[in-house]
């Protein structure tokens, strides 16, 4: 099998933040592969820019999703480029290993400000170009913590289910102008987010084995994994997809 | 243009291929360069599309609800070319249009047969050769398998039925095979034309039925289902099993 000759996003234009590491990252190289024309995004723009050496036709933005100043800015500087923005990817996301009695309200606020209101941010400035070429897509990472309770994690599954619904809605507003938005939901993916939770826990090694074993599929997920499904939720073979949220789990989210 | 492979070499069973969503599903398979066995109760309508297909299709007769059928059809499909590596169980039919209290429980017993029954029995005799393979299955449901619709008593918990043995089975298979459902929205196909009013206007019904997508507000096309059944086939679904994958334009999102 081969996906080297797939070329779905050839001439289009996509937006991918949270782009310097992970499932961002592991969605540039796919989409670039795939010959979109792209504008990565990072809060850290030092990393991203280092990062991006490889992809020499990206063009790199540091953008904080939190400011809403600042999105609009981005989204404007890429319509203004032309011809116009296809593609939406999302990967900006933080976690929180804290049960609910233990979570402090400046956590709380902080994991919801980037999972949640930096989505809202992204996509209200996105949708108000969409919508006026009757065309795009728009695919937000949320997570399993947005379809099940997971114990130590409320303020995130608060954040990711919150996603999750907020791309309902969203895909409701938006169909009425052809636009498309989705959500996938991986499990746990070999990813620096991954690797900064499993350190806050007291036996990490322990930890990571026991991520890998509570999956079905008895594995972590490789960020590549989940920018495939990204790519085919953007892509026109999903034309008829919108307003769902796509388990990338390994069946965590079928028990 | 670029030179589908996706499905290279790869051995696929599609059941009730002989029309509507099924053959969609069988022509972008074989397009990614799938063996495609075509399994059809409808005799003619399986060498039909096998005939189209060209190379690499083959023609099976079965009943999806004839157990002794479907372990020769399931026998013949991987004896073909010595393995089998996707199935897609597609076959289905509408069901009474009826409530409860006025459902024949022939009707009845034979909706959940073909629908539920059928997935069963193809997965039981297939799960084996695919283990051996690492492949994986793909159903069709159906997006009233998550809401309720009125005079779908009996299409609607059978396809309901499809979900969870979708999901029992990606478990109890997992890592080895992966089992994904779509759940497509009304799609343009003769199972939906047969349950409008005989009397009406068809393409004016139709034109109705498609608004209860808000996207684009009309029907879907078969093959509008069979690319998202072909993502679920690939390797690009890899880290996917379990999932019931709504392809319904946001008709359940409201």
């Amino acid at each position: 099998m081969s996906t080297r000759s797939l070329r779905r996003f050839a001439d289009r234009v996509a937006l991918v933040t949270g782009a310097a590491s992970g499932i961002g990252w592991a969605t540039a190289e796919r989409l670039a592969a795939e010959g979109a024309r792209l504008w990565l995004v990072d809060v850290r723009a030092d990393a991203l820019r280092e990062r991006a050496r490889v992809l020499p036709s990206a063009r790199v933005l540091g953008v904080d999703v939190t400011v809403p100043e600042e999105v609009d800015a981005a989204i404007d500087a890429v319509v203004r480029d032309g011809p116009g923005l296809d593609v939406v990817v999302n990967c900006v996301g933080a976690t929180l290993g804290a049960a609910v009695q233990d979570t402090q309200s400046d956590d709380w606020e902080r994991i919801l400000r980037v999972n949640l209101t930096g989505a809202f941010n992204l996509t209200r400035a996105a949708m108000r170009h969409m919508i006026v070429r009757r065309s795009g897509a728009i695919v937000h990472v949320a997570s399993d913590a947005g379809l099940v309770g997971m114990p130590s994690q409320a303020a995130y599954c608060a954040s990711k289910g919150g996603l999750v619904h907020f791309a309902r809605a969203c895909a409701l507003d938006a169909a009425p102008h052809d636009v498309r938005i989705n959500c996938v939901c991986p499990c746990f993916i070999a990813t620096p987010l991954l690797d900064a939770w499993i350190a806050t826990q007291p036996d990490p090694e322990r930890a990571l084995a026991e991520c890998a074993a509570e999956q079905p599929i008895g594995r972590i997920g490789q960020p590549g994994e989940v920018a495939a499904a990204i790519a085919f939720l953007a892509s026109d073979e999903a034309r008829f997809i919108t307003g769902i949220a796509l388990p990338v789990d390994g069946g965590v989210s079928a028990q | 243009m670029a030179i589908a492979t996706r499905l290279l070499d790869r051995t696929v069973i599609v059941t009730g291929a002989g029309s509507g969503i099924g053959a969609a599903i069988a022509r972008r398979m074989h397009e990614e360069g799938a063996y495609v066995a075509c399994i059809d109760v409808d005799r003619e309508r399986t060498e039909t599309i096998t005939r189209d297909l060209g190379e690499r299709a083959l023609a099976i007769h079965a009943d999806v609800t004839d157990q002794a059928a479907v372990m020769g059809a399931v026998d013949t499909a991987r004896n073909w070319r010595g393995r089998l590596d996707v199935v897609v169980n597609n076959a289905g039919i509408a069901g009474p249009q009826t409530p409860a209290g006025s459902t024949d429980l022939g009707e009845w017993e034979r909706t959940i047969s073909v629908n539920l029954t059928g997935t069963f029995l193809v997965s039981k005799y297939a799960i084996e050769h695919l283990v051996s393979a690492r492949g994986c299955i793909v159903n069709v449901a159906s997006a009233l398998a998550m809401i309720g619709w009125r005079r779908e008593s009996a299409y609607g918990p059978g396809k309901a039925g499809v979900v969870q043995f979708t999901k029992s089975m990606a478990l109890d298979y997992a890592p080895d095979v992966r089992v994904n459902c779509v759940c497509p929205g009304a799609v343009r196909t003769p199972m939906i034309e047969s349950v409008l009013p005989r009397d009406g206007d068809t393409a004016a019904l139709l034109r109705e039925y498609g608004k209860v997508h808000p996207l684009y507000r009309r029907l879907a096309e078969p093959s509008e289902i069979a690319d998202a059944v072909l993502f679920l086939a690939s390797d690009d679904a890899s880290l996917v099993t379990g999932a019931a994958l709504l392809v319904d334009a946001g008709f359940t999102a409201g």
